[in-house]
Formats: C-alpha cells, sequence, structure tokens
C-alpha cells in the first residue's frame, strides 16, 4: 500500500512542479527575447545615427576643405590651405571608420568605395586648383566647375548614403518592434496556466500528506514489535557466539518471534553441525599433528612404540592397547610395546590370520568390535580387573604394505570421529615404523661396514706382527752368525793353544809311552796268571756243571713222580739227590761268582727297580720259609724312603737273600725283620737292614765272617750248614753297587746286617779293579776257545711236531744234549707250548721256517753249526727275525749273546724257577719288540688288504677270522695293537671285548674298532670304554688306523711304565667313604667321561655315566636308590647343566642328592650361578682329580 | 699428533676396571684395534667425559653388555674363502668321514654363517647326521642371532657364488627360505648345533674335536693371549683333528707349531704329535 503511495505522491509533486517550472520558463524567455529586441532595436539606431554622423563629418570636412581652397584662391595665403591638406587624411580616414561600421552592409560598402574614389577625386581636385593657383596664380574656371561638380558628386553619394543608412534603419527597427508585440500576451497566458497547476497541485500533494501521515503511524508501532524479535535474537546470538550451540528459541520465545523461531533453530542447528565439523577437523589434525611430533626424528622402535602408545591411549580415551609390528620373514606379528596391558593378556607374537590382530594384518582392513562380555583382554588396577567395552584393531600400512597393527580397547565406544583419526594415523606410524627400520637397517649396514673396515685393520696388523716376527726373527739370524763368526773366531784361537798344548803334551805321552810299556809288560804277566786262573775256574765250573745238569733234572722228574713207578723212599733219595745237586750248583755258583768279581768279570746291569718288587720277591722266598720254621718274619718300609733305585736287581736281591738265608739259618726262634730306611749317614742311600733274634756274633769274630770260607765258628758249619762264602759275596757285591755292609751284634741276642746301597747308579768304590784288562769273553779268543762246533750228532728226540698246527703256541728248542732237551722239552709242554726240538744247529732255520715258533732256545755248543752260527741266520732271514731267541748255555756269554740279538742268556744248568722267567721273557719281548698287529676281520680280502697295508709300513698284521681265535692268539700275548672289525657280529664283538678287557694282562692293549655302519652315541661311550679308538670304515679309514696304531705302540710304553706309580699307595682310610658308591658323570667331553671313570674307578666307585642333561635326568630317576652323587657339567647337548639341576632339586625324592657342578668357565660368578641353580658344590674344568676326590668326600661322608 | 679421544693409558685403566668388575679381560686383546672399538662407542653413545664412560661401565651391568657386544668385532659371511671350504670338503672331510662321530668347534662364530656353512659342508659329504657343531663366542647377543639361523636375503647371491667356487654341485638356495628381505636356513641344518657363549680367554676346554675353526679371531688378541688360545685349541683336538685359522693368522710361532703340520696352502693344520 505504501509502496503504491509513495510514487503517486511523487508524481504529483513532479508533474506539478514541472509544468510550473515550463511555464516559468517559456515565459522568461519570451520577456527576454522582446527586450533584447528591444535593446538590438536602440542599437541599430544609435548605429544608424552614428554613421549619419560620421557622414556628415564627412561633408563637413569636405566643405572646410573647399571653402580652405576657396580662401587661398581667394587670398592665395597658404595658411588657407592647412585645413585642405588636413582634410585629405581626414577624409579618407572618415571614409575607412565609415566603411568598417556598414560592413554588414553590402550596399553601403559600395557606397563606401564610391564615396572614397569621389572624396579622393574632389580632393585632388581642389588640391590641383589650389596648385594651380599656387604655380600659375592663375585658376580656371573649368576646374573651378569641375571641383563644383566634384563637390555636388560627393554630396550626392553622401545624401545616398544617409537614405541608404536611414532606409536601413527604419526597416530594422520595424522588424523588432513585430516581435516584441508578442511578448505581453505570451506573458499573461504563461501566468494563467500557472495559477491553475499550482492550484490542481496543491490539491493532490494534500491528499497524499493526508495518507503519508496515516502510514507513518502505523510504521512506528511495526518498529517496536521488531525491536523487541531482535531483542530475543540477539540473546540467542550471544549465547551462540558463546559457543552454546545447542541452544533452541523456547516455546515462551517462540510466540514472540513466530516463524522466524524455525528459522533461528534451523540456523542453530546448521552452525551446530558446522562447528561440530570443524572442532572434530581441528581435533584430527592437532591429534595428527602431535602425534607427527611425537614420531620425528624418532629412531629406538620401543620409544617410539611406547610413546605412540600413551598418546593414542589418551587421545582417544582407550583404555588398553598394544602395539604390534610385522615381521615379514616369519609373517607374524611381534608385540612391541603396550599400555596398561597386563601380563597375563600379553601373547607376544601372533601369525599373520590367527585371532584379531592377524586377520587385521592378513586383510588391512579394520576391525571393531564392540559391546564385549567376554574378553582376553583386562585392564588391572590396583583393585581388580575390568575388561574393555569395545576393542580396535586396525592396520598400519607403508607403501600399501601393512607394517604392523594397533589393537586398542576402551570402556565406552569409539566415535566416528576416533575412527576417522585411527585411519588417518594408520599411514603416519606406518611410516615411522617403516623409518625406523630403515634407519636400524642402515645403522646395522654402518656397523658392518665399520666392523669390516675393523677386521681389514685388525688383519692388516696381525700381519705387520707376523712380518715383524719373521724380521726379529732374520735379525736373530744374523745375530747368531755374528756370534758364530765370533765363536769361529775364538775357536781358531783356542786351536792353535790346543796345538801348542798338545804339542808339549806329546813330548810328556813320550815319556809316559815308555813307561807304560814297562807296566804293560808287568800287566800282561799279571794278566795272563790271572786268565789262567779264571779258565781253570770257568772250565771247572763247565766240565762240573755238564753233569750236574743231568743229575738236577733227573731227580726233579724222579721227585714229581709222575707215573706213580716210585715208592715214597725212592722219591725221598731222588730229592736227597736233587737238593744235595742243588747245594752242589749253589757252592759252584758261588765259588765262580767269587772269583769273577775278584778278577773284576762281574758286569752289572743297572736298572730302576720299585721297592716294593724287592719286598715282594723277598716275601714269595721267604714267607713260606718262615711258616715252616715257625718264625716271625717282618717287612718294614719306614717313612720317606725311596720308592725305587737303580741298580743291579739281581745282585741286590742275590745280597738279601743272602743275609735272610743266613739269618733263618742262625735264628731257632723268635723273629727275623727286613727294614728299608734311608741311610741315616749318606744321602741317596738306602739301607736294608736284616735283623736276627739267633745266636749272635761276637765282636771279634765280626771282621772274620765276611772272609771267604769262613763262620763265626768252625762248628756251625756243621750245625748248620752253608759253604760260607755267602757273605763274602755280599760283601764284595754291595762293595760293586757301590754301597757297604755293616753288622751290629751282640752273641745270644742277633745280629743285624745292614746294607748300603746308592739310590742311583755309581762307580763302584775303589780298592778295587774296575775294570779287568781282559777280553769280555775269553772264549772268542781263539786258541783257547773251546770248539764250539761240535761233530758228534745225537739222535733226534721225539717231540710235538706232528700234530702242530700254525695257531698253537710253540716253542724250538736247539739243545744237542739229548738229557737236557728231554728236560726243557717238558718244561715247556708244562708251559703250555708245542714244541719241537733239533739236536743239530744246522736243523734249526727250516725248523724255525717252517714252524714259525714263539720263541727258541738255542744252544751254543752245537753238532754242525754252532748256536752263534744259527743265531745269524735267524737273524739275517725276513721271515724269523723276529722270533725271540734266548740262549742257554753253560758257557757264560751274557754279552755275546745280546750283542748277537739274543733276548736274554741263561746259564746251565739253571734252577727251575729260571724256566719261568725264560718263557716269561720270551712272551715279554715278543710284546714289546715285534710290531705286530692281530686284525680280526670276518672278510678275509678287506683283512690281507688292510694287513698288506700295515706291511708297507713295517708292521706285521697277523689276520684272525674269529673272535675265538683272536682272544686265544691275545692271551698268548704276542700282539701289540688290535684292530677289531665289528662288521655284521656287532654285538658279540662287543662283548669280545668286554671279556678281553677283564683277562689279566689284557687291560692296556690297545684295540682299535674298525665299524661299518654307523653307531649312535650311546654305542660311541660304550665301545669307548673298551676300545682306544674307534674307525668308522671309508676309503680314508686305513690312513687312520695306520695314524692310530703307530700312535698307540709308540706309546704303548709309556703308558706302562707310568701306571703302577699311579695305583701305587693311593688307597687309603678316606678311600671307605668312595668305597662302593655310586656316581653319575653327565658329561658330553667322552675324555673327561674316561678320565673321570677310570680315576674313580680306582678308588672303587661304581660309575654311571650320561652325555646329556636328559640322559642324567633319566639315569637318576630310573636308579634313585643307588646314585649317591652326580658330577654335572653344564655345558650339554639337549638339556643344559643349569636346567638338569633345576629339574633334579624340583624331584622331590632326588632333591637332596648333592650335585658337582662342573664347568669349562672360569668366569667370576659361574660358581654363584651354579650354586643358585642348585648345585651342591662347583670345580672348574680341567678337573683336579685330587681336588675331586676330596669334594666327593666332603659330600659324601655323611652317607 | 694424536686425535685419540680415550688414550691408551686410560683405556689400560678401563680395561682393569672392567676384569676386576666383571671378570672379562680384554686387557690382551690388539691395543690398536681395542683403541679403535672404544672410541668409536664413546662417540656413537656421545660421552662428555671419559670419566663418565668409565663410571658408567663400573656401574651399569647393561651398558656393560652393550660394551661387550660392541666392541667385539662381527664380520663373517658364509663359504668365506671357497678355496678354504674347498679344500675342507675335499681333503678334511673325507678324513673327518671316518670318524663314529665328528665334533666340530667353531670358536667365535659370531652370526654363526661358518657354522650353517659347515653344517652345508657336512650335510653334502653325508656326514651331518653323525656331527655335532659347536659355535661359542663371547658375546651373548650374535649367538642369540645364530641359533635363529636368519640372514638378509641380500647376501644370498654372494653366497651362492661363494659356494659355487667351493665345489658345491647343488643349488644353494635348496637350504633355505626366502622370505621378503631375509633368508631362513633350513631346520634340518640346526638340528646339530650347540650355541653357547664361551670366552677364549678365560673359559676352558669343553669337549675334545676332531676339527677346530677359530677364523679371523686371533687378529683381535695379543701375542699372549694368541698362545693361550692355542694352548686351549691344542688340549681340545684329538690326535690328528684339525685347526682351522683365517686367512691373516697362522700357527707359525705359536708354542704348539712343531706339533702341528700345514695341509696344503690353506690355514689348516693337523695335530701330529701329542702334547708333551
Amino acid at each position: 500500500m505504501n509502496i503504491v503511495t509513495r510514487p503517486g505522491l511523487l508524481r504529483n509533486l513532479q508533474i506539478g512542479f514541472g509544468l510550473s517550472l515550463l511555464i516559468l520558463v517559456i515565459s522568461s524567455v519570451a520577456s527576454y527575447s522582446s527586450i533584447s529586441n528591444l535593446l538590438d532595436s536602440s542599437a541599430l539606431v544609435d548605429h544608424t545615427d552614428s554613421v549619419i554622423i560620421e557622414l556628415q563629418r564627412e561633408q563637413a570636412v569636405l566643405r572646410n576643405a573647399e571653402s580652405s581652397q576657396r580662401g587661398y584662391l581667394l587670398t592665395g595665403d597658404t595658411t588657407y590651405l592647412q585645413p585642405l591638406i588636413e582634410a585629405r587624411g581626414r577624409t579618407l580616414r572618415l571614409a575607412d571608420s565609415i566603411r568598417l561600421m556598414t560592413a554588414d552592409n553590402p550596399v553601403q560598402q559600395h557606397n563606401c568605395d564610391t564615396l572614397r574614389k569621389t572624396i579622393i577625386a574632389t580632393i585632388a581636385n581642389l588640391q590641383d586648383v589650389a596648385d594651380q593657383k599656387k604655380t600659375a596664380n592663375i585658376f580656371s574656371l573649368i576646374e573651378q566647375q569641375h571641383g563644383r561638380e566634384y563637390m555636388a558628386r560627393v554630396r550626392q553619394v553622401l545624401s545616398n548614403m544617409q537614405e541608404e543608412e536611414h532606409k536601413l534603419m527604419i526597416g530594422r527597427v520595424e522588424e523588432k518592434r513585430h516581435f516584441s508585440n508578442y511578448t505581453p500576451i505570451l506573458i499573461l497566458v504563461a501566468a494563467g496556466l500557472s495559477i491553475l497547476i499550482t492550484l490542481f497541485f496543491y490539491r493532490r500533494v494534500h491528499t497524499d500528506y493526508q495518507e503519508r501521515t496515516a502510514l507513518y503511524e502505523e510504521l512506528q508501532q511495526k518498529e517496536r514489535e521488531i525491536s523487541r524479535r531482535i531483542d530475543i535474537i540477539k540473546e540467542i546470538a550471544d549465547k551462540i557466539s558463546e559457543g552454546e550451540y545447542r541452544t533452541r528459541v523456547t516455546d515462551e520465545q517462540k510466540d514472540g518471534l513466530g516463524g522466524l523461531s524455525g528459522s533461528l533453530n534451523k540456523m542453530a542447528e546448521s552452525l551446530e553441525y558446522s562447528f561440530g565439523l570443524l572442532s572434530d577437523k581441528e581435533w584430527l589434525q592437532a591429534g595428527i599433528a602431535h602425534l607427527n611430533e611425537i614420531m620425528v626424528g624418532e629412531a629406538d622402535m620401543d620409544a617410539l612404540v611406547s610413546n605412540v602408545m600413551s598418546f593414542l591411549a589418551g587421545y582417544t580415551h582407550s583404555r588398553v592397547g598394544a602395539f604390534y609390528v610385522m615381521d615379514f620373514s616369519r609373517r607374524a606379528l611381534d608385540l612391541k610395546g603396550h599400555y596398561a596391558l597386563s601380563a597375563g593378556s600379553r601373547s607376544s607374537s601372533v601369525m599373520t590370520g590367527e585371532g584379531l590382530v592377524g586377520q587385521v594384518a592378513r586383510d588391512g582392513k579394520r576391525i571393531m568390535v564392540q559391546d564385549i562380555t567376554q574378553n582376553e583382554w583386562v585392564i588391572s588396577f590396583a583393585a581388580g580387573d575390568i575388561r574393555p567395552r569395545t576393542i580396535i584393531a586396525f592396520p598400519l600400512f607403508f607403501e600399501r604394505k601393512v607394517k604392523g597393527v594397533i589393537e586398542l580397547g576402551s570402556l565406552e565406544s569409539y566415535t566416528e570421529r576416533d575412527l576417522e583419526f585411527f585411519g588417518a594415523i594408520a599411514e603416519n606410524i606406518g611410516i615411522a615404523v617403516n623409518s625406523i627400520e630403515n634407519h636400524s637397517k642402515l645403522q646395522e649396514l654402518l656397523d658392518e661396514t665399520q666392523a669390516q673396515t675393523e677386521e681389514l685393520q685388525a688383519q692388516h696388523s696381525e700381519m705387520e706382527n707376523l712380518n715383524l716376527e719373521l724380521e726379529a726373527q732374520a735379525e736373530k739370524l744374523q745375530v747368531s752368525e755374528e756370534e758364530l763368526k765370533v765363536q769361529q773366531e775364538e775357536l781358531q784361537q783356542t786351536n792353535q793353544e790346543l796345538e801348542e798344548r798338545s804339542r808339549s803334551l806329546e813330548e810328556k805321552n813320550q815319556l809316559i809311552l815308555l813307561r807304560n810299556l814297562d807296566i804293560q809288560k808287568k800287566v800282561d804277566e799279571l794278566a795272563l796268571a790271572t786268565k789262567y786262573k779264571s779258565e781253570f775256574m770257568a772250565n771247572m765250573s763247565h766240565e762240573l756243571r755238564t753233569p750236574l745238569n743231568s743229575i738236577l733234572l733227573l731227580s726233579r722228574l724222579l721227585s714229581e713222580n709222575t707215573d706213580d713207578q716210585l715208592s715214597g723212599e725212592q722219591r725221598e733219595y731222588a730229592r736227597v739227590i736233587q737238593s744235595s745237586g742243588q747245594g752242589l750248583l749253589e757252592l759252584i755258583d758261588e765259588i765262580l761268582d767269587l772269583s769273577r768279581i775278584e778278577s773284576g768279570k762281574l758286569q752289572l746291569e743297572h736298572t730302576i727297580v720299585p721297592l716294593e718288587e724287592i719286598l715282594t720277591d723277598m716275601r714269595m722266598l721267604f714267607v713260606p720259609l718262615a711258616k715252616d720254621k715257625g718264625l716271625e718274619l717282618n717287612f718294614i718300609m719306614e717313612e720317606g724312603v725311596s720308592l725305587q733305585l737303580e741298580t743291579d736287581k739281581a745282585r741286590l736281591l742275590q745280597i738279601l737273600k743272602n743275609l735272610l738265608s743266613n739269618a733263618f739259618k742262625f735264628t731257632p726262634k723268635g723273629t727275623i725283620t727286613l727294614r728299608v730306611a734311608p741311610s741315616p749317614n749318606q744321602a741317596n742311600f738306602i739301607d736294608f737292614s736284616v735283623k736276627d733274634s739267633g745266636i749272635g756274633i761276637p765282636e771279634d769274630k765280626h771282621q772274620l765272617i765276611f772272609e771267604a770260607f769262613q763262620q763265626a765258628d768252625g762248628s756251625t758249619r756243621r750245625k748248620y750248614g752253608g759253604t760260607g762264602l755267602g757273605l763274602s759275596i755280599s760283601r764284595e757285591l754291595a762293595k760293586l753297587l757301590g754301597g757297604e755292609i755293616s753288622l751290629l751284634s751282640i752273641p745270644g741276642e742277633g745280629a743285624e746286617f745292614r746294607v748300603s746301597v746308592p739310590l742311583f747308579k755309581m762307580d763302584p768304590l775303589p780298592g778295587k779293579p774296575t775294570q779287568a784288562p781282559l777280553p769280555e769273553s775269553p772264549y772268542t779268543d781263539e786258541g783257547i776257545a773251546p770248539k764250539l762246533t761240535l761233530t758228534e750228532i745225537p739222535p733226534d728226540i721225539p717231540d710235538d711236531r706232528s700234530g702242530l698246527t700254525p695257531a698253537d703256541k710253540s716253542l724250538l728248542i736247539v739243545e744237542d744234549n739229548p738229557v737236557f732237551a728231554k728236560a726243557l722239552l717238558e718244561f715247556g709242554r708244562k708251559k703250555g707250548y708245542k714244541v719241537v726240538v733239533a739236536v743239530r744247529g744246522d736243523a734249526a732255520l727250516s725248523l724255525a721256517k717252517a714252524y714259525r715258533p714263539r720263541g727258541i732256545l738255542l744252544d751254543i755248543q752245537l753238532p754242525v753249526k754252532n748256536g752263534w752260527e744259527v743265531m745269524d741266520e735267524l737273524k739275517k732271514d725276513p721271515q724269523t727275525r723276529h722270533i725271540p731267541v734266548h740262549i742257554v748255555s753253560s758257557f757264560e756269554v751274557r754279552n755275546e749273546s745280546l750283542r748277537k740279538g739274543a733276548i736274554d742268556f741263561m746259564s746251565k744248568p739253571m734252577a727251575f724257577g729260571n724256566m719261568d722267567t725264560i718263557f716269561e721273557k720270551i712272551e715279554q719281548v715278543r710284546n714289546r719288540s715285534s710290531k705286530k698287529v692281530l686284525i680280526v676281520e670276518d672278510n678275509t680280502r678287506h683283512a690281507e688288504a688292510l694287513s698288506y697295508f700295515l706291511s708297507t709300513h713295517d708292521l706285521r698284521g697277523e689276520i684272525a677270522h674269529t673272535l675265538a681265535g683272536s682272544l686265544t692268539a691275545l692271551l698268548r700275548k704276542e700282539v701289540d695293537c688290535v684292530i677289531l672289525s665289528r662288521e655284521g657280529q656287532e654285538q658279540k664283538t662287543d662283548l669280545t671285548l668286554e671279556t678281553i678287557r677283564q683277562n689279566k694282562g689284557l687291560e692296556n692293549i690297545p684295540i682299535i674298532v674298525l665299524t661299518g655302519k654307523p653307531i649312535s652315541r650311546g654305542e660311541e661311550v660304550r665301545l669307548r670304554q673298551y676300545a682306544d679308538s674307534i674307525v668308522v670304515k671309508t676309503a680314508h679309514s686305513y690312513q687312520r688306523v695306520l695314524d692310530e696304531v703307530s700312535l698307540f705302540l709308540h706309546l704303548v710304553d709309556e703308558g706302562r711304565e707310568k701306571e703302577p706309580s699311579n695305583v701305587f699307595g693311593k688307597l687309603g682310610a678316606l678311600d671307605e667313604v668312595l668305597r662302593n658308591k655310586t656316581v653319575l658323570v653327565a658329561d658330553d667331553d667322552v675324555r673327561n667321561i674316561f678320565s673321570l671313570t677310570k680315576a674313580l674307578e680306582t678308588h672303587k666307585m661304581k660309575v654311571l655315566s650320561a652325555m646329556d642333561g636328559k640322559e642324567a635326568l633319566a639315569t637318576v630317576r630310573e636308579e634313585t636308590a643307588d646314585v649317591d652323587i652326580i658330577l654335572m657339567d653344564m655345558m650339554m647337548p639337549e638339556l643344559d647343566g643349569f636346567e638338569t639341576i633345576s629339574r633334579i632339586r624340583r624331584d622331590p625324592k632326588l632333591k637332596h642328592i648333592p650335585i658337582i657342578a662342573v664347568t669349562a668357565k672360569a668366569m667370576a660368578g659361574d660358581r654363584e650361578r651354579c650354586i643358585q641353580a642348585g648345585a651342591s658344590d662347583y670345580i672348574s674344568k680341567p678337573v683336579d682329580i685330587d681336588q675331586l676326590l676330596s669334594l666327593l668326600r666332603i659330600w659324601l661322608y655323611e652317607k | 699428533m694424536d686425535f685419540s679421544v680415550i688414550q691408551y693409558e686410560e683405556m689400560e685403566i678401563l680395561l682393569n676396571d672392567l676384569f676386576t668388575r666383571y671378570g672379562y679381560d680384554f686387557t690382551e686383546y690388539s691395543k690398536a684395534s681395542m683403541q679403535r672399538r672404544i672410541q668409536r662407542l664413546f662417540i656413537v653413545d656421545k660421552f662428555p667425559s671419559f670419566a663418565e664412560f668409565r663410571h658408567r661401565l663400573q656401574n651399569d651391568p647393561q651398558y656393560f653388555r652393550r660394551f661387550v657386544e660392541e666392541i667385539t668385532v662381527n664380520v663373517t659371511e658364509m663359504l668365506r674363502d671357497p678355496a678354504f671350504y674347498r679344500t675342507l670338503r675335499t681333503s678334511i672331510l673325507p678324513i673327518l668321514a671316518t670318524y663314529p662321530f665328528i665334533r666340530i668347534w667353531n670358536a667365535g662364530c659370531s652370526t654363526g654363517e661358518e657354522v650353517y656353512s659347515m653344517a652345508i659342508l657336512l650335510k653334502e659329504a653325508g656326514l651331518l647326521h653323525k656331527s655335532l657343531l659347536y659355535g661359542t663366542d663371547i658375546n651373548p647377543l650374535v649367538i642369540e642371532k645364530a641359533r635363529k639361523g636368519i640372514f638378509p636375503i641380500s647376501q644370498m647371491q654372494k653366497y651362492s657364488e661363494n659356494y659355487i667356487q667351493s665345489g658345491g654341485v647343488k643349488d644353494f638356495s635348496s637350504y633355505y627360505t626366502a622370505n621378503y628381505h631375509l633368508a631362513k636356513f633350513e631346520s634340518s641344518l640346526m638340528e646339530k648345533m650347540i650355541f653357547s657363549t664361551h670366552n677364549l680367554v678365560s673359559d676352558f676346554s669343553f669337549n675334545e674335536f676332531q676339527l677346530i675353526l677359530c677364523r679371523n679371531v686371533l687378529i683381535y688378541f695379543e701375542r699372549e693371549l694368541q698362545s693361550k688360545v692355542f694352548n686351549l685349541f691344542d688340549y681340545s683336538l684329538e690326535n690328528f683333528g684339525y685347526l682351522a685359522l683365517g686367512s691373516k693368522e697362522s700357527l707359525r710361532f705359536s708354542p704348539i707349531a712343531d706339533r702341528y703340520r700345514q695341509i696344503g696352502k690353506e690355514k689348516i693344520w693337523r695335530k701330529v704329535h701329542e702334547a708333551g
């Protein structure tokens, strides 16, 4: 309505005022133009007036000029001429101004021109006339006439012009007046119109105004209403601006606002939505930014993971969380860090596809589980556990590959925003994880490079060191070269000196030589005498011995009465014959001994003799005798006495035997004591004293009894028997051994003989001829030598050759004396030999070759070929070279025999006890000298091949096919080393091995087991108990067998020598503690098991063994009652020592068993670790046996 | 002109500390090498002063562990020096085959590459079933790695070449399973392996072996320590057993040299006499 009215009013006003204005303008214009017309017409009149004036002035000037001429002409006065002269300029000027004034009128212009010409002509005429007068003082009337005419013409022109101007003026005024006549009419009309219009519009405007006022009233009303609404809106807007997006128009307000409330609410809602969106975005961005900040520059995975987890948990209000990183090699996820996760619910590694996390990793998609009631995850806090309600797991990516998975749990549910957040950070964390991995890879590479550099440098310096070493050696060489040079020079000098000395010596020698020749002569004489004596003695004894031999052997055989053909009496006779013979033999021996000692021909053979051996021999000899006689016999070894001595055992025994048998002889009852003690008088001497409680020896006889054939009392011989040579021989022998015999005795209270001998080999005491200047053996001297090769050939003796097989233990006897040969034959048979007898020397070699005997007993005096010749033949033939030859002869040719290669020498006749030694010697020598290897192998070709291989290395292989055969061969003790193939008959082999080892004398024979098929570790352990080495059959086995064999054969002697001292005297009372106790040795080191087993078994302990922890555990459980103590190695396969010990300790039945930990580690803290694991005690490798034994005693003492 | 951060004297002090405090004896290690390693650690871990370094080492056993791990040099590869392994294949393994059980000790095995190499050789010679391979190192960390038998795949090409040069005729990749950037060796190789820490300086022999490999370890030791270790090896070797050393190492000049004979040109010695 308003909009309609307003333009109406405006238009009315516009139209009204517009019209009035128009009329006003028109009337004004009309007025203006009429006024200006009036003005114009008056100006025109003025103009015309001024033109006319000008024209009149022109006329006047001309008249003046005319009058001045006339005046002149009349008077002739020239002053009248002045105006004429001036007139010309004035008239022309006036003409020009007229011309200017009438420029707008062409007619007038033309008139002006005419005027001008006329004026000029007139003036000129006047002038001419004046000039004529002047010049001629006349003037022509004609001319005067002309002048008049000219004047008239000018008047004519001027009047024309005045008329013309006048006419023009009238015309113009008339025109103007015409216009001016309409102007008042126009003004009147306009005034009338104006009044009408004003009136009309006033009415119109008035009406409009009335309407407007009404409208205004209405407007004010509306304005008040609007301001109220604005207040409400403002209030709401304020609230919203304060952030209360949830503000809405209340119902009350709604009434006020009406429809606006809807819009407002809508606006608030959309604001709320937009702001929510904004703040979510901001939250998201801030979260991502913060996370990035945390992750940036982090190089440590654990730190990253824990930072990320604690941030994520805090930011998303998660209560629990876990961070898994993908391990591509295993396709598994490793738990790298967690947030508030209790230990029980962690799984440190998850395979891809397993569980929630694994599935996420496989799919690369997030999984959310909501409203869970049962859940493995718990959130622990002081008062208990809570289980989260929602769990989400989302993957972490790097270049579209899953790098890891984060799992989070919350007590509430996750919002969209959280989920978006997880989506947004997945890549970032993935990148961070990747970059850390890359970084660590890079670091690794760097480290590796550095390490390689280091190694290169170290290698370089090692090379330098080696170089230095070489240089140093080169220098040393140079130095020693220098030294050598110097020494050489010195030597040269010394040489010169020596030469000088030798020259002077030579001179002295000349003198000495002369004297020596004298001496030599005397010595020769003496020697000849001694030789004769010795020869006599030797021959005599030989001649005596030969018959004695027969007497002894035959009487012995008789007395043994094997055929039961003799009566008791006869046997008694035989015994008497034998004992008399024996006595005779002893006497001869003693005489011979004495003579030999006196002639200095007795050679001593020094060896290392264990004391115990001497005592044992004495015991064996005299203990039965003591029993017979009812005497008490004591052997006392004092403390501090050396356990062995270097001496001639046989001679020392001879002395002691003499002394003891003397003691027995002279002691009817009481005690006899052999005491061994370190010598109180001399260092490195040992005293053997024989004390009896017999009749004793008066002091004055002390010297006497040592003389030959002397006894304290002549009557004693009759009473006690004996030759009386014993003590003299003993004294001489003691002297030879470097010692002496002293006597301490009080008659009736017994006697004490003390033999002092040095512990080490010494030169005999001075005072006796040490070396007879005689040839060693008188028999080698031509001329005096008895005939060795006999011509008389005795008949053959029946022997065992017919039933002899190669496997039999055979013996060859080469002896021409049938009686003695038979006796030997008998003894050989008794010893288990099959005996072959040769009565002639030339048969010996062929028999030896044919029967390959184990040993040969060879006489020297033989038919056809003597013993030496036979010996040479045997030793030259490679087939018989190895057979030990024992010389048995009535000639004293010990040294000769040994030189020729015999193993020993025995003189005829011999005591029967000595027969045994012959055989022992044969066996012993065989064992030692011939490198014979017994090959027990089923497969003949293999065996032969091996044997051949060994033979190329100077080893003799003997092949046995069966184990039984091998055992007998072994018992014959002719083999140095055994190679035992267990192919095809393992169990049997193992059994045999065991039996072999159980045989006395075979404990030490080296056995190498060849095995065709692989064996188990248990088997190895078992085998190693008996076998010294195990070789598996391959193409290279032979070489190794050879290595091992040569090693063993080399080591055997050393091993044997060492052994007795090990066992010697170690068993004491404390060993009672160890006796029969069972010890379990758990160790994977076979060496250790064996050395320990051996050491412990000597102490009568029972040893079980285990190769690893499991086995140890099983053994200990199985035999709970039996195992008393365990020795546990800490580094073993399967179960290590620590674990085994703790398992044993967990078993209530086993927890009290003492365990001694054995470890190779010597580091501080190892002991503590072992004890902590449950070991009772600790010992470090290498195990000191004494320390171990004392430990064992300590721990077993209680049991 | 010594730019070293740690002086010899300081190093001596440090090593003595460690010996008394932890029982690890590094005093007989090669001085120059030791100094370089300590220097490196000192710089990597950004210690402000020697005193601080020393204090940390004395009072932080964890850090000492790191020290041991970092100070030891762990460079190794499979079938390193193929010619050496070729000799093992052609000359040594046939002899070892004659033993019922083969015990091999790889002293200073680092991450175990050589142990696995040996296992492959044994397997190809058909001997693995009766062998036991002991791998020891002073550094517990590398022993852990060795136990796993996982090596970076990037090395495999080189190893393959080594393998072929060492006389291998099979496909080297048949021994491992590749997975991303790692290669895991088959478990049948690992069955016969025992890994343990062992300190050559202080620990004693723990078994008797037919073959001991100790390659590029002795270069880090001073001469006396080398002799000590040689004696330990000598004690741990059976008669006729073999001792293999690194390319720059030698048994020459050592106290046990006269009991050993070198096999061919490679650094392998055979014990030919028992210790006197």
